[in-house]
């Protein structure tokens, strides 16, 4: 394509949304021009290519391109078909669309736009100028592409229209209608008229000046002259023309007082007797695209809900245009003139631009190819409606049609024809319903077998015509033919397969001589032998000529008596032919030469004749055997119509069911997408959801706006016993653990207002805290169906708070205690010293024996309980010496405040000894032993602290601190008994301290 | 801080732990209170509070585990007045205890003194009306 045509190219394909096309890339690189993706508001430059940009529609208006984005879902997108459309409205003939290949058919509907419109109309070719398959062979089977070119045809043919156009744009007024088309159309209706017999006089002009110079443009024909030369010389340009006329002049209730004559006469008499068992026949032959088969379909469907009834409906739409029939079955249409609104309302879906008719009337219709004229009609009809289709047909195809309608109508049936049709010539068989509107009642009367073959019927003789013609002679003609008989030649008329029609009076019979076999009509089977040369010989020169012939002076022997005869063989009108023999009147005389000639050549005839009848009799077994076989093949080609009649309708039906399963699968193919890829989805959010319940091990139930359950987690069972079963159950039947009873009311009040509750819930059997959350359960279009009520437990957390808090509480107390045993401490001491010295010393040592007491207290969380000898000897462990210190007893666990009492009495007898007891001096021995006296329940904790090897002791003179708290101490918190002497050898003394729980027990023994 | 003394004055101690128990007979005693106790435990101090006379009572709340509070209720029932001693923070009592005064461990040598003394003025001890109006 040359850089600088001019022309604007706009390139329309099928993406998927969401591929990134590289298709303007790929362009650019094969032409000068420059190639870009289509912009919304983008002008329409010359000499560029536009590309249509993915997940889009693209349109144009005002020579502006519009995208509109994002494309509608798949079913409904066909964007060639709505660029066409758009294409064809703004620039009118100036468009051409070009169809190349691609899947589907998307583009031919737009295509048909394009051509009303005059535009010009490509489809690829594959090859040898067969259209590609998918859209292209779509568009052509339309009946609507101007031509198929293979891709490097098209430029040329785009080029050449281009100039076209140009030059005859002079010729054009303001509409684009040609100024001087006026003066010939008149000459193009006449010869349309006169070659096809239809007149397109009456037509309006306007739309015949657009078909004519749309097939101008197609011709690329510049004058008018010129192209009714075309015309004159080439019929089928004729015919084109013809076709072109005809778009478009069906239309939905076309003449519509006669569609309401129809309703208002026809049909209730139609339909009076028919119950709901009973099934109403329609045949539409030459429907074209359906229109008027969905029109009676309406009336029809409108009748019966009137007349409250609902027999079986069954239309036959037929057209010998499969391309007609094919839109027919598509069944949607843009132009839908003629249907009132209400109509349209009730009985047609919109689906885009286009109306289709609604499945109730889609379904009772079914269309096939088929010709009234060629094929066996339908049979048992009850409305049979042929309107301006007679019209076309001379007045001998009528009657025959005419006589297929009269068999195909049942008894009372209805025949519906154009206002310029009739039934005048058959009026035995029809009669007038409504004169006006052509609405016909079919008469019983036996006559007219439906003919089926043209051709057959067309040979063949009407022997009541014969019959009629020869009726028309008169009395005196009768006698003066009888007294000539005698004299005139018998004869035998044959027709063309030579079988005898009509057989004269006076002796024929001599001529003839039946052979052996069946009976036949056939003439040389009748012939006597002698004469069957001689005949075949003349009918073949007759034959060749179509001229009489007469042969003089054939030797015959007949009864044995040597004859001349003279034969003589003529053809008549409607292709029979006359067979006549006459005897020679002057036989006697010329005899002897005769004779003499017939004795010369006696014996080469006897020789012949001989091998004759034996070929005779072979070739009469051969006959004999055609004719049966041929009987056969009548009989059977009568069933095979019979039965091919039925087949053909119920394959058409198939067809159709064909047709719309194949629609329900491909829609049903997309819903089962959508829901495998949905149902996928949905597993996975499942697994999601149970898992994430699973995971947070939060009990969950929902329930319905009856508290009815409709789903729990295995959680819940803890909680109330739930089992799979009680699924449906009110929630308020099933027994709960749970300490709460108004769990009924509650879920009213979330129900009643919306808002999560929550609440603290207790399990009391296994002392388990829950928060339990009730929320409303919002479906996804926000209506409230039921509550989700959660319980998470938190009864780990509760123990631990409870736990945190008792152990504050305590270490509160006891650290309060602690402070006051210390300040009294601190003021004893005080009050007990003599010096500073004195006091520090003395406090130093209380305070850290306090704080030792602590520390081991507090090591394992100050919770548990202290071995007593880790106390005494952390007690002592400042003084030990290379064994200077025996400790030795039983293991005693001992109570923090048992330690803490016993810690301050070791700590005043450890330092008493330090200053002034054993442990003052290095031989000094110490020696602390205990044991565990009585029995269970009643045990005694018994100490023994006894010093040795040290300076002489003496009870101090002073009672101090250190005495009370030794002697004091214990007594007074454990009721024990403390006997301290100041022996010669050294500090004894005793403690017997009762083993309550208060103060600690012995350690059990591990069991080995 | 007066120099009055409450001679005579007698009050009972009930406190489990020996040196505190030392400390607040050490102060009454110097106060001139004769001291009934120390006793470190509930089923001690219950027959104390039956059986013998005394004016006035120091109790502290737990003893070895256990709560003072019968022994408090036979000392409302004999009209004695007492103070409720206890180191916890916040230590709920019943309701019938809340009127009396409390003294909150480790408390100070004044603060003892100065509960003594609303204990003593309390009291129906003789001498005790003498010391009526005066300021503390």
């Amino acid at each position: 394509m040359p850089p600088d045509s001019g022309m604007s190219f706009v390139l329309v394909q099928h993406l998927s949304p969401d591929y990134k096309s590289q298709l303007s890339e790929i362009l650019g690189k094969s032409t000068d021009m420059p190639v870009m993706e289509a912009e919304d508001g983008m002008e329409l430059a010359p000499n560029t290519v536009f590309v249509i940009p993915p997940d889009s529609t693209l349109t144009i208006s005002d020579r502006k391109l519009m995208v509109r984005k994002p494309a509608p879902p798949r079913p409904e997108r066909r964007p060639i078909d709505t660029f066409f459309f758009s294409l064809a409205q703004d620039v009118g003939e100036s468009a051409v669309c070009i169809i190349l290949a691609g899947t589907g058919t998307d583009g031919t509907l737009g295509l048909g736009a394009i051509k009303e419109n005059g535009g010009l109309t490509i489809a690829q070719a594959e090859y040898d100028h067969m259209a590609m398959s998918g859209m292209p062979q779509s568009a052509v089977a339309s009946g609507q592409v101007d031509v198929v070119l293979a891709v490097g045809d098209i430029p040329a043919k785009l080029m050449s229209y281009q100039s076209h156009l140009q030059k005859v744009a002079s010729v054009k007024g303001e509409d684009g209608i040609r100024q001087d088309m006026a003066s010939h159309l008149s000459t193009i209706s006449k010869l349309l008229h006169a070659k096809l017999g239809h007149d397109f006089g009456r037509y309006k002009e306007n739309t015949l000046t657009r078909r004519v110079q749309r097939r101008m443009q197609v011709l690329q024909v510049d004058t008018l002259p010129e192209y009714i030369e075309i015309l004159k010389t080439t019929p089928v340009q004729i015919e084109l023309l013809f076709r072109e006329f005809l778009i478009g002049v069906t239309q939905f209730f076309r003449d519509p007082l006669a569609f309401e004559a129809l309703e208002k006469t026809a049909l209730p008499k139609l339909l009076e007797h028919k119950t709901d068992n009973d099934t109403v026949r329609v045949w539409v032959p030459g429907c074209s695209t359906g229109e008027e088969v969905y029109s009676i379909a309406i009336l029809l469907k409108e009748a019966c809900l009137r007349m409250s009834i609902a027999p079986k409906l069954q239309l036959f739409g037929t057209d010998v245009d499969d391309r007609a029939v094919a839109t027919a079955r598509a069944a949607r249409y843009r132009n839908v003139t003629g249907i009132s609104a209400e109509r349209l309302e009730r009985w047609f879906a919109a689906d885009g631009d286009h109306h289709c008719p609604i499945k109730e009337i889609r379904e009772i219709c079914i269309f096939s190819p088929h010709s009234v004229v060629k094929d066996p009609p339908f049979s048992k009809l009850d409305l049979l409606s042929c309107r301006n289709l007679l019209i076309y047909m001379n007045a001998d195809l009528q009657d025959r049609v005419l006589h297929s309608f009269h068999y195909a109508l049942r008894r009372d049936g209805i025949l519906f024809l154009g206002p310029s049709e009739g039934t005048t010539r058959l009026t035995s068989a029809f009669v007038a319903l409504d004169k006006k509107h052509r609405i016909f009642t079919r008469l019983d009367s036996e006559l007219l077998l439906p003919q089926l073959s043209p051709a057959a019927a067309g040979s063949k003789a009407h022997p009541y015509e014969a019959a009629k013609s020869a009726s028309g002679e008169d009395r005196t003609d009768r006698n003066a033919r009888r007294a000539l008989e005698q004299y005139a030649p018998v004869f035998v008329v044959i027709d063309r397969d030579q079988n005898i029609v009509r057989f004269s009076g006076g002796n024929v019979g001599a001529y003839l001589e039946p052979s052996s076999g069946a009976a036949s009509l056939k003439l040389f089977t009748l012939l006597r032998k002698n004469l069957q040369a001689a005949v075949r010989d003349a009918l073949q020169v007759v034959a060749d000529t179509k001229l009489p012939f007469v042969q003089d002076d054939i030797a015959l022997t007949i009864d044995g008596k040597n004859r001349l005869i003279t034969l003589i063989v003529t053809p008549i009108p409607a292709d029979l032919c006359v067979v006549a023999f006459q005897d020679s009147r002057f036989a006697g005389a010329d005899l002897d030469p005769l004779r003499a000639r017939v004795a010369t050549t006696e014996h080469d005839c006897l020789a012949v004749e001989q091998e004759l009848r034996t070929t005779k009799i072979q070739l009469q077994t051969a006959i004999d055997d055609l004719l049966t076989t041929s009987e056969d093949m009548k009989s059977a080609t009568e069933e095979y119509q019979s039965v091919n009649e039925e087949l053909q309708s119920s394959n058409e039906e198939l067809e159709t069911a064909k047709e719309e399963m194949q629609s329900v699968n491909e829609e049903l193919h997309t819903i089962n997408a959508e829901m495998t890829a949905k149902n996928e989805m949905m597993m996975l959010l499942n697994s999601d959801l149970k898992n994430l319940l699973d995971s947070t091990d939060i009990a969950t139930v929902f329930l319905d706006n009856n508290l009815r359950i409709k789903t729990f987690t295995t959680g819940m069972t803890q909680i109330i016993h739930l089992r799979d079963e009680d699924r449906g159950r009110p929630i308020t039947e099933i027994v709960t653990l749970l300490n709460y009873t108004e769990l009924q009311s509650d879920v009213r009040h979330v129900l009643r207002t919306l808002k999560v509750m929550e609440k603290e819930v207790h399990l009391v059997a296994q002392d388990m805290t829950f928060i339990m959350r009730i929320h409303p359960y919002r479906t996804i279009d926000n209506y409230i169906d039921g509550v989700v009520i959660t319980f998470v437990d938190i009864s780990a957390r509760k123990k631990a708070e409870e736990r945190a808090a008792l152990l504050m509480g305590e270490l509160d107390h006891r650290v309060k205690n602690i402070l006051s045993i210390v300040s009294v401490v601190v003021k004893q001491t005080l009050t007990s010293s003599t010096s500073a010295k004195e006091f520090a010393d003395n406090i130093e040592g209380r305070i850290a024996a306090i704080s030792r007491a602590h520390s081991v207290l507090t090591k394992d969380g100050g919770q548990t309980d202290t071995i007593f000898q880790t106390l005494i000897e952390t007690e002592l462990a400042p003084y030990v010496r290379d064994g200077n210190i025996t400790v030795s007893g039983p293991d005693v666990m001992l109570s923090p405040k048992a330690s803490l009492a016993l810690a301050m009495a070791i700590h005043e007898l450890c330092s008493n000894a330090a200053k002034f007891g054993s442990l003052s001096i290095a031989p000094g021995r110490l020696s602390v032993t205990w044991s565990v006296i009585g029995t269970n329940g009643d045990q005694t904790l018994h100490l023994i602290w006894a010093e040795t090897d040290g300076p002489p002791v003496k009870p101090p003179k002073r009672r101090g601190f250190g005495t009370t708290l030794i002697e004091r101490g214990l007594p007074h918190e454990f009721d024990a008994t403390v006997k301290r002497e100041f022996l010669q050898t050294g500090v004894r003394c005793a403690i017997d301290i009762p083993l309550t729980d208060a103060v600690g027990r012995l350690r059990p023994k591990p069991d080995h | 801080m007066t120099d009055q003394k409450m001679n005579g004055f007698r009050v009972l101690i009930v406190e489990d732990e020996m040196m505190i128990a030392v400390d607040i007979e050490d102060t009454l005693k110097a106060l001139g209170c004769d001291v009934v106790g120390p006793i470190a435990s509930v089923k001690k101090a219950l027959a104390v509070a039956t059986e013998e006379n005394f004016d006035a009572a120091i109790l502290d709340v737990t003893l070895r585990g256990e709560l003072i509070f019968p022994v408090a209720e036979r000392l409302v029932q004999r009209g004695i007045p007492f103070v409720l001693a206890s180191g916890y923070a916040q230590w709920a009592l019943p309701e019938p205890m809340r009127v009396h005064p409390r003294l909150t461990k480790p408390f100070t040598t004044e603060e003892l003194e100065t509960v003594v003394w609303v204990l003593f003025n309390k009291s129906s001890h003789p001498k005790a009306a003498a010391n009526q109006g005066q300021d503390l």
